[in-house]
């Protein structure tokens, strides 16, 4: 009877553990340890009240992160927060703009500097250009709004993949969808519905909208809490939650 | 050894604080309200029929002889933090709130003070509570005082009115009072109505998994503050740290540049007194006073805490742009920060940052540019700002060609 003992299974593992990692990328196996401390400081959201919810004082570096929105309910106006955030924390950033929608004026307007903004303009390739960008840390936030019914998402093993290398680097992926494409990312760290609650009228105009924010899925912070944020429209950088 | 808690029930307490500050006799009816609804009145105006989140209009026609001041969140906050600072000296397990749920029209518009003496002896609590009444009764005329071994069941003896109720036997006290004591929103109130249930009795005699499959979680736990049974804790006051600055200009100031002015001095003032305080804050709140009285106040909260006179005076700038047009004189300007901290340093951002990591997005670009091309990796730029049409403000040129 052939019994191998435990060094040549040992060697037996480390062989396929280093193939598997060739084939597939470094780090998708891992020894199981226990949820490890955020390393760094969260991003901030420009919303006190948001950072306060998700119980790290902000999105947390390193992970996917998603939000999920039906137009209108101000997910476009909290991921350029967030991005004005980073750049004002000396982050590079990126942005992925499938749907070609992006408006630079009223990036601006919430406080993004945009000589220090990378904005992708392609709905193809995203896989790739995801990975690369992760994995190269050349920015620590990468903003991807996939709200184009079109655009050539990654497999759930990319998606797998990318995690992997967002954790090794501590970019953070923020990505933007519409509930009603019901695109769910798995290794999601963080997951937030946005809804509207009402616009904010000042006379005849439209001055802000308050929206809902709830925390569908959260891996560092108890899931489940909502918190109302008020989003003005005319705010130009500094004071972003009146 | 149980608990004794001491709550204090103090009827139209908002309206107290308002004739206090603005020295209004008692015999005159007072009405706190907008030009359109009414926030709050006192006694002999809710007797005329006045009730808060009425139309102003009905309520002068109920109450014409009402003196009527506009509302006034700072001043209301300010006397109460005063008010519970003063009554922290007895025990700093002190809460305050106003009565019931936000969206419910409490007739009375009550404020609660709820204090825990902890396991005090009885004789002594009793003294405890005859100071704490001494203190109230300056608070408000009229009030009402419980001292039992449970928040719930203190603040339905002090609803009372009485002196000061002393509950023994909490179960058997509270059976014949109204449902309406417990904390319930309209809906919840009017479905147990039709059910039946009009007293806390009935409502704690209830089977307690008939009462789960009805109302859920949220029934076992009024089911049990009916029946006496309350572990909820009195939670510490923590005082409020806020610095503020008021001026009362002696005749009303029209000029933008004068405005700006006393904005940058009273900035100056702000920043002086914090710095003296070793403090800096996050959340500046300007208040503006016109020459009819009217008054308007504007929030804003900055993405970290300051004390510069120079980001003060910033931040004051985009405050005052929120206002609309006043169209009239400013005869008071009022500057509170709140949410203040104890002083802390940060890097100023006196360099261009973008170092390796601007190198590794670049190379990362040069390497997908070659795969897909370099139109799709772009950077915005800005075109012609004045321009009519959105598309020819701001553009798109290649990331790689900066």
């Amino acid at each position: 009877v052939n019994i191998m003992n435990a060094a040549e299974k040992s060697r037996r593992l480390t062989e396929t553990a280093s193939r598997v990692s060739r084939k597939w990328g470094a780090g998708v196996l891992r020894l199981a340890q226990p949820p490890r401390p955020l390393d760094h400081p969260a991003l901030p959201t420009g919303f006190p009240r948001l950072d306060a919810v998700l119980g790290v004082g902000g999105l947390p570096r390193g992970n996917i992160l998603q939000a999920v929105a039906q137009g209108t309910a101000g997910l476009t106006t909290l991921a350029l927060t967030v991005l004005a955030h980073a750049q004002h924390h000396h982050e590079a950033a990126t942005w992925i703009d499938t749907p070609l929608t992006f408006d630079a004026e009223y990036a601006v307007s919430r406080g993004v500097q945009l000589d220090k903004l990378l904005v992708v303009r392609s709905a193809n390739y995203l896989s790739d250009v995801l990975y690369t960008l992760v994995s190269s840390r050349g920015t620590g936030l990468v903003v991807c709004d996939m709200r184009n019914p079109a655009a050539q998402l990654p497999t759930a093993t990319s998606w797998t993949q990318i995690a992997t290398a967002a954790a090794s680097t501590e970019t953070t992926l923020l990505l933007l969808s519409e509930s009603r494409a019901n695109l769910l990312v798995y290794p999601a760290a963080l997951r937030l519905q946005l809804q509207q609650e009402r616009w904010l009228r000042r006379g005849d105009a439209v001055s802000g909208v308050r929206v809902q924010v709830e925390v569908v899925k959260n891996r560092y912070a108890p899931a489940g809490r909502c918190v109302t944020l008020t989003i003005p429209f005319h705010v130009r950088g500094g004071a972003l939650d009146l | 050894v149980s608990r004794i808690i001491v709550a204090a029930w103090l009827p139209f307490f908002n309206a107290a604080t308002y004739r206090t500050h603005h020295q209004i006799p008692d015999e005159q009816p007072l009405l706190i309200a907008t030009s359109r609804m009414v926030a709050a009145c006192d006694a002999r105006a809710a007797k005329a029929g006045v009730l808060p989140r009425m139309p102003t209009r009905q309520a002068r026609i109920l109450c014409p002889s009402a003196v009527v001041i506009s509302p006034d969140k700072t001043l209301e906050e300010t006397a109460l933090q005063s008010r519970l600072t003063a009554l922290a000296a007895i025990t700093p397990l002190l809460e305050y709130e106003e009565m019931g749920d936000p969206k419910r029209i409490d007739p009375m518009q009550a404020g609660v003070f709820t204090f825990d003496l902890e396991t005090l002896r009885s004789a002594e609590a009793r003294k405890l509570a005859k100071h704490m009444r001494d203190q109230l009764h300056k608070l408000s005329p009229a009030y009402g005082m419980g001292l039992a071994g449970s928040k719930f069941t203190a603040f339905a003896a002090a609803t009372q009115g009485k002196d000061l109720l002393t509950i023994t036997d909490a179960s058997a006290f509270l059976a014949p009072l109204p449902i309406g004591l417990l904390p319930l929103d309209a809906a919840w109130e009017r479905r147990l109505r039709l059910l039946g249930l009009t007293t806390l009795g009935q409502f704690a005699a209830l089977p307690l998994d008939a009462v789960y499959r009805q109302f859920g979680k949220r029934g076992l736990f009024l089911r049990q503050l009916a029946a006496g049974f309350d572990l909820r804790a009195v939670k510490p006051f923590q005082p409020q740290l806020v610095e503020q600055v008021c001026q009362t200009l002696d005749y009303p100031v029209r000029q933008r540049a004068v405005f700006d002015a006393l904005l940058t001095a009273l900035a100056s003032d702000l920043s002086a007194r914090l710095q003296q305080r070793g403090l800096m804050g996050r959340t500046l709140r300007l208040a503006l006073t016109g020459e009819n009285g009217k008054r308007r106040e504007r929030r804003l909260t900055m993405q970290r805490e300051v004390s510069g006179v120079v980001f003060m005076d910033k931040a004051l700038r985009v405050l005052v742009e929120a206002f609309q047009p006043f169209g009239e004189g400013i005869t008071a300007i009022d500057l509170t920060l709140t949410d203040l901290v104890p002083f802390a340093g940060y890097q100023l951002d006196l360099f261009d940052h973008r170092g390796a990591q601007w190198e590794r997005l670049t190379q990362a670009v040069e390497k997908l540019s070659a795969r897909y091309g370099r139109d799709a990796f772009t950077r915005p730029v800005e075109r012609d700002r004045t321009a009519r049409l959105i598309e020819r403000r701001y553009g798109f040129q290649p990331f790689l060609m900066t």
